[in-house]
């Protein structure tokens, strides 16, 4: 009796450890659903991810690709969910991106350089989804014509708006290339300076060594 | 002189520098980085999971006469008849759930051959016995998402049901593609 116990632990042992009775899931918990953002600027968001199902599972934050236009980079790290992780002790993932310059500005040189920007475009608002996708290992199809394999996810509403800038004329590029010059020049007056010296140096000691020799004649 | 000189020079570089600091502030306030304003102080949570048997993906088996017609997945029907295929949506939440759903690709093999996506369908419904998720009901998977289940409530169960149609012809392989299940809050755009 003992040995058909102890058989029978074995196979239940056995078989849990090969058909998982449960799949592992994913949450989000969300208090913003839209962000307001200066273009050319890296901003970063909060959401809270959780998992209360009796099994671990890993995530990760993506934007939809309804925002990819004004996401310039994006950063964001595969996050390990424990399992039973209720929405009260959801885990804080903070993701950041940059948002390009999309509005026109008034530049001088090539498109880029000594920028005005006077705002006249009305506000660009960009309508996505910040999505927690469940990240599962390579699922195995055994046999036959194969299949599908699926993927979760869950999402929050995003409504980004892009906030433009307004700036005078940017001369930085002026400023610095005056600086370079000056720069320039300065360290060519310092070089020039410590030759004549050095040679005016050399010519006072031939002077004087000269001069004592007659002095000794 | 020179030293005058230099000294001016000096002073120009110094002003240069500030000038090109005074600048960035101008157009950037010293933000780079930055806490944003939102416009919603309501708080929302919501999150599903699968059935083991969906989480393992969605099994055709093998399809040995063509043209074959709502070709069964292999866990739409158990030994009662029901399905094991659901989406489940936490009682951990405060929203009510719309399961969005897409294909990311038609069904392709490794020598390229394929089975168009919209060959691949699914019903789906809050019940599940013997008629309901019903063929009759069959809705095609897209590439882009559409809702599969509206307000699903908390701590209740989508069920679904998966079909594929396999045209004569079709040359032989075995064909696989990803399907995706998307929760949100009820009432939002997938």
């Amino acid at each position: 009796m003992g040995d058909i116990k102890k058989i029978l632990l074995a196979t239940i042992i056995v078989a849990t450890l090969l058909f998982p009775l449960v799949s592992a899931g994913v949450g989000i918990s969300w208090d913003r659903e839209s962000a307001l953002v200066p273009e050319k600027t890296k901003t970063c968001l909060t959401y809270k991810i959780y998992n209360p199902w009796p099994k671990d599972s890993y995530a990760q934050i993506k934007l939809s690709d309804e925002l990819s236009e004004i996401i310039a980079s994006q950063e964001s790290e595969t996050q390990f969910i424990p399992a039973e992780t209720s929405s009260g002790e959801a885990i804080p993932v903070t993701f950041c991106f940059k948002t390009p310059v999309i509005y026109e500005r008034d530049c001088l040189v090539a498109d880029k350089l000594i920028c005005k920007q006077d705002c006249l475009q009305d506000m660009k608002v960009y309508d996505g989804q910040v999505e927690i996708i469940e990240l599962t290992e390579e699922q195995v199809m055994s046999g036959g014509s194969g299949g599908s394999k699926t993927m979760m996810s869950v999402s929050a509403p995003l409504k980004i708006r892009v906030q433009c800038v307004k700036h005078d004329r940017d001369w930085s590029l002026v400023y610095g290339l005056v600086a370079l010059i000056a720069g320039i020049v300065l360290a060519w007056n310092i070089i020039r300076h410590k030759k004549i010296a050095r040679e005016l140096s050399r010519e006072a000691k031939t002077t004087v060594k000269s001069r004592i020799k007659k002095s000794k004649k | 002189m020179n030293k005058k000189f230099n000294f001016i020079l000096i002073i120009i570089i110094l002003l240069s520098f500030s000038m090109i600091i005074l600048e960035q502030e101008k157009i950037h306030g010293f933000a780079i980085e930055q806490e944003v304003t939102s416009n919603v102080s309501i708080s929302k949570t919501l999150a599903i999971s699968f059935s083991t048997e969906l989480s393992n993906g969605i099994n055709f088996g093998e399809v040995n006469f063509l043209p074959a017609t709502n070709v069964d997945a292999d866990k739409n029907f158990n030994d009662t008849n029901e399905t094991l295929y659901y989406v489940e949506v936490s009682p951990d939440g405060n929203v009510p759930i719309d399961i969005c759903v897409k294909g990311d690709s038609n069904l392709i093999n490794v020598g390229g051959d394929f089975i168009p996506l919209n060959y691949e369908t699914y019903s789906s419904s809050l019940s599940n016995n013997l008629t309901l998720p019903d063929v009759a009901n069959e809705v095609s998977f897209t590439p882009i998402y559409f809702v599969s289940g509206n307000d699903v409530p908390l701590g209740e169960k989508l069920f679904y049901r998966f079909y594929l149609d396999v045209p004569a012809g079709q040359a032989s392989g075995q064909y696989n593609n990803t399907v995706s299940f998307k929760g949100i809050a009820f009432d939002l755009t997938c």
